[in-house]
C-alpha cells in the first residue's frame, strides 16, 4: 500500500531525513520509534505534504501513485490521514462543520455525492460516543479549550469519520493519562482492517502495549536503523535508543 | 465640560493643506439654483450649509481624520447632484424571515415606502418635513456633511413614538444610478422616542459601475431607554467613492448596536460617531472590511463619552487581499467628569497577500480618572498551522482559506445570529472571487 524509497528531506535547508526505505502492506500496523530529533515528525509531515518540508531525493508511492506530486488535500482524498501530535485550534469553525466540510471535500474529490446532513450527523455522533466524547464538543470550535486528551480523542473521531486507507498517527499517545490512552488505543484498534494500514509514530513503548504492531522500526539520525517484530519494543524499553543511535551516527 | 448637545470631536490642531479650497468647483451656483426651488427655511439652510462647506473645505489626506482616504477625485472635479430617475423594478434586498418595512431611495430620493405602517412609526420625506433644520446642519458637521445639507434632494425622516416597539425591520435600499462625477447626497433622520425600539437595515449599492460619489448622512437620536439595531452594508460599485456618516446621539439608558460591512467601492470611508447625552447608555459597534484590487476602504469611529456611566464597545475586523488597503481609525474621547466610563476597542486585520495593506489607529483621549478603557490592534496573516490542518483533512487550499476568513469575520457577528448567515454568504462569495484569481 505504501512504499517509501530512499527518502531524503530538508527542513530550513537542513537535512533531516537521510534515506528512508519503508514498505507497509494493507492490513498491517507498523510503528516507528525513535529518540527526539530523529526525524519522526518530519516523516509524518512529508507524508501529509506540509509546506516547508522539502524532499530532495526519493519517492513515496501510495497504491502506485507518487504522493509527492499531490497537494495535502489530494492526499487526504486518496485516503491518507495524519493524526497530529499537536492538534490545531480553529476558533470560529465548529467541530461538526469542520467534519462535514472534510467529509464532503473528500467525497467531492472522489467524484462522490455529498453525504446527507442527517446521515453525517448520525455517523459523527456514533464515532464520538465510541471515543467517549461529549456530544456538546461537536458544536464547539475545533479543539478550542479542549484538554490534551480531548484533542487527541478528537483526532481519533476525525479518523473514524473519514475512514482513511492509511493513517499516520504522530505521537498520538503523548500527553495522555492512562485512561485516555486506553480510549485512544481502542479507537486505533477499531480501525484495524484488512484494507487499511496504520503507521504509529511514537517515542515510548506504552502505546504499543495496547496497540500491537506487526513491525517496529527504529528511526535514528534520519534513517531506519533497525526493523523487527514487536519484541523490539521491549528491547528498546530496556536498553534505550543509545545502542541504535550510536550505531547510526 | 459635560454637555447635553453634540460637541465637536474634531478639535485637532490645524495642519497646512488639510482642507482643499472649494471656490473653483462652482458649487455655489448649484446651491443657489437648488435653493431657489425650496421653501424659504430650506433655501436659507442651504445657503448657510454652503457657507460652512466653503469654510471647512474638502478634507484631504493631510487631515488626521482623513489620512487613509484619498479625496483627490472630489477636489479635482465638481460632482453635480445626480438627477431623478424612474425607479427600476425593486429587487428583494435581504433574506429576512418574516415581514419587513421596505423603503427605497434612488439617487437620494425616497421612491418607495410602505403604505401601511405599524402604530407608532411615522415615515416622511423632505417635502413633508419642516421641523428638521437642526438635524440637517449641525455644529459638528465636516465639510462633506455640510455639502450634503446644501445639495440634498430629499430626506427620509423616521420617527418611532414613545414606547413603540417596531417588530419588523426597516429595510432601506439606497440605489445610486449616478454617472461619472455625479453625486448622491442622501439623508436619513431617525428619532427614537423614550422606550422605543427599531431595527434598521440599510444597503448602499450602485448601478452602472460609474465613478460617482455617494455621500450619505444619517442623524439618529436614541431616546431615553430606547433601543436601536442598525446594520449597514457599503456595497458600492467598484469605481464609486463613498463617504458616509452615521451620527448617533444616545440619551440616558439608551442602547444602540450596529454592524457594518464595507466591501464595495473603490474608495470608501464609513464614519460612525457616537455622542452620549445621558448616563447608563451603551453602544456596541461592530463591523468588517473586505478590501481587494486597488480598493481603499476605511472605517472611522469617534465616540464622545461626554457624560459618566456609559459604555462603548467596538470590534472591527478587516481582510485585505492583493492590491487592497483597509484602515480602522477609532477615536475615543472621555471628557472630564465622565467617570465610570467603560470604553473598549479592538481592531484585527488579516492580510491575504504580501501586497496588501491594513492600518489600525486607535486614539484615546481620557480626561477622567475613574474609567476603564482598552484598545488593541493586530495585523496578521492566515495561520499556516490552521490551513495545513484543514488541508490534511481533505479541504482544498482555497476552501480552507475561505473557511478561516469566514470564521475570522464571524467573530463580529456572534450576537447577531439573524444577520450572520447573509453577511457570511457575502464573505464566502468574496473569497470565491479571490479563489478564481489565484
Amino acid at each position: 500500500m505504501l512504499e517509501i524509497r530512499n527518502l531524503h528531506a530538508n527542513v530550513d535547508g537542513r537535512p533531516i531525513l537521510k534515506g528512508i526505505d519503508l514498505k507497509i502492506n494493507a492490513g498491517e500496523v507498523h510503528a516507528i520509534m525513535g529518540p527526539n530529533g530523529s526525524g519522526k515528525s518530519t516523516l509524518s509531515y512529508v507524508l501529509a505534504g506540509r509546506e516547508g518540508y522539502e524532499v530532495t531525493e526519493g519517492e513515496i508511492l501510495f497504491e502506485g501513485k507518487n504522493l509527492l506530486d499531490l497537494e495535502p488535500s489530494e492526499r487526504a482524498a486518496l485516503g491518507v490521514f495524519l493524526g497530529f501530535q499537536y492538534p490545531v485550534e480553529i476558533p470560529g469553525v465548529s467541530n461538526i462543520n469542520f467534519l462535514k466540510t472534510a467529509v464532503n471535500a473528500v467525497r467531492k474529490a472522489r467524484g462522490e455525492p455529498e453525504m446527507p446532513a442527517g446521515e453525517l450527523l448520525k455517523l459523527v455522533r456514533e464515532k464520538a460516543k465510541a471515543l467517549q466524547m461529549d456530544p456538546d464538543m461537536l458544536k464547539r470550535s475545533v479543539n478550542v479549550g479542549f484538554s490534551g486528551g480531548e484533542k487527541k480523542r478528537n483526532e481519533m473521531v476525525q479518523m473514524a469519520v473519514l475512514a482513511p486507507r492509511l493513517a499516520v498517527l504522530d505521537e498520538t499517545d503523548s500527553g495522555l493519562d492512562i485512561d485516555a490512552l486506553r480510549i485512544v488505543a481502542q479507537g486505533i484498534n477499531a480501525m484495524r482492517a484488512p484494507d487499511r494500514a496504520l503507521l504509529l509514530i511514537t517515542h515510548y513503548q506504552r502505546l504499543l502495549d495496547y496497540v500491537e504492531p506487526d513491525v517496529i522500526h527504529v528511526l535514528a539520525h534520519g534513517r531506519i536503523v533497525k526493523s523487527g517484530d514487536k519484541s523490539l519494543a521491549q528491547i528498546l524499553e530496556r536498553e534505550g535508543y543509545a545502542a541504535f543511535t550510536e550505531a547510526a551516527a | 465640560m459635560t454637555t447635553g448637545s453634540p460637541v465637536n470631536l474634531r478639535d485637532r490642531p490645524v495642519v497646512a493643506g488639510e482642507r482643499a479650497e472649494v471656490d473653483s468647483l462652482g458649487y455655489e451656483a448649484l446651491v443657489a439654483a437648488r435653493a431657489a426651488q425650496d421653501p424659504a427655511w430650506l433655501g436659507a439652510l442651504r445657503e448657510a450649509a454652503y457657507a460652512r462647506f466653503r469654510e471647512l473645505g474638502i478634507p484631504t489626506v493631510r487631515s488626521e481624520d482623513w489620512r487613509y482616504t484619498n479625496t483627490a477625485p472630489l477636489t479635482r472635479a465638481t460632482h453635480a447632484p445626480a438627477p431623478a430617475v424612474a425607479a427600476p423594478v425593486a429587487e428583494p434586498l435581504t433574506a429576512f424571515a418574516g415581514p419587513v418595512l421596505a423603503v427605497r431611495l434612488d439617487n437620494g430620493r425616497v421612491t418607495d415606502r410602505p403604505s401601511d405602517l405599524p402604530e407608532g412609526l411615522v415615515i416622511r420625506n423632505l417635502a413633508e418635513s419642516d421641523d428638521i433644520s437642526a438635524d440637517l446642519l449641525c455644529p459638528d458637521d465636516h465639510g462633506l456633511m455640510a455639502l450634503n445639507a446644501a445639495l440634498l434632494e430629499d430626506a427620509l425622516v423616521i420617527e418611532v413614538a414613545r414606547g413603540a416597539r417596531i417588530a419588523a425591520p426597516l429595510v432601506i435600499d439606497h440605489v445610486s444610478h449616478a454617472a461619472d462625477e455625479q453625486a448622491v447626497h442622501s439623508r436619513i433622520i431617525l428619532r427614537l422616542q423614550e422606550g422605543a425600539s427599531i431595527t434598521v437595515f440599510e444597503r448602499y449599492r450602485g448601478r452602472d459601475e460609474a465613478a460617482h460619489w455617494v455621500n450619505p448622512v444619517r442623524r439618529f437620536s436614541v431616546g431615553a431607554n430606547a433601543r436601536l439595531r442598525l446594520v449597514t452594508l457599503v456595497d458600492e460599485n467598484p469605481r464609486a467613492m463613498h463617504t458616509g456618516v452615521v451620527a448617533l446621539d444616545v440619551a440616558r439608558d439608551g442602547n444602540a448596536k450596529s454592524w457594518v460591512l464595507v466591501d464595495g467601492g473603490r474608495t470608501a470611508r464609513h464614519e460612525a460617531r457616537v455622542h452620549f447625552a445621558g448616563p447608563n447608555a451603551s453602544v456596541a459597534m461592530k463591523g468588517a472590511t473586505l478590501a481587494a484590487e486597488s480598493q481603499n476602504l476605511a472605517i472611522y469611529t469617534a465616540v464622545d463619552h461626554a457624560v459618566p456611566h456609559c459604555r462603548s464597545d467596538q470590534m472591527f475586523r478587516s481582510v485585505v487581499d492583493q492590491g487592497g488597503a483597509s484602515a480602522f481609525q477609532g477615536r475615543v474621547l472621555v471628557r472630564e467628569g465622565a467617570q465610570k466610563t467603560d470604553a473598549n476597542q479592538s481592531s484585527r486585520n488579516l492580510l491575504l497577500d504580501r501586497n496588501a495593506e491594513a492600518n489600525a489607529k486607535p486614539e484615546l483621549e481620557i480626561y477622567a480618572d475613574d474609567v476603564k478603557c482598552s484598545h488593541g490592534a493586530t495585523v496578521g496573516e492566515l495561520d499556516a498551522d490552521m490551513l495545513f490542518y484543514l488541508e490534511a483533512r481533505g479541504v482544498p487550499r482555497h476552501e480552507a482559506r475561505a473557511m478561516l476568513v469566514e470564521a475570522f469575520v464571524a467573530g463580529v457577528l456572534e450576537d447577531a445570529p439573524e444577520l450572520a448567515d447573509q453577511l457570511l454568504a457575502r464573505v464566502s462569495r468574496w473569497m470565491g472571487e479571490r479563489g478564481e484569481k489565484l
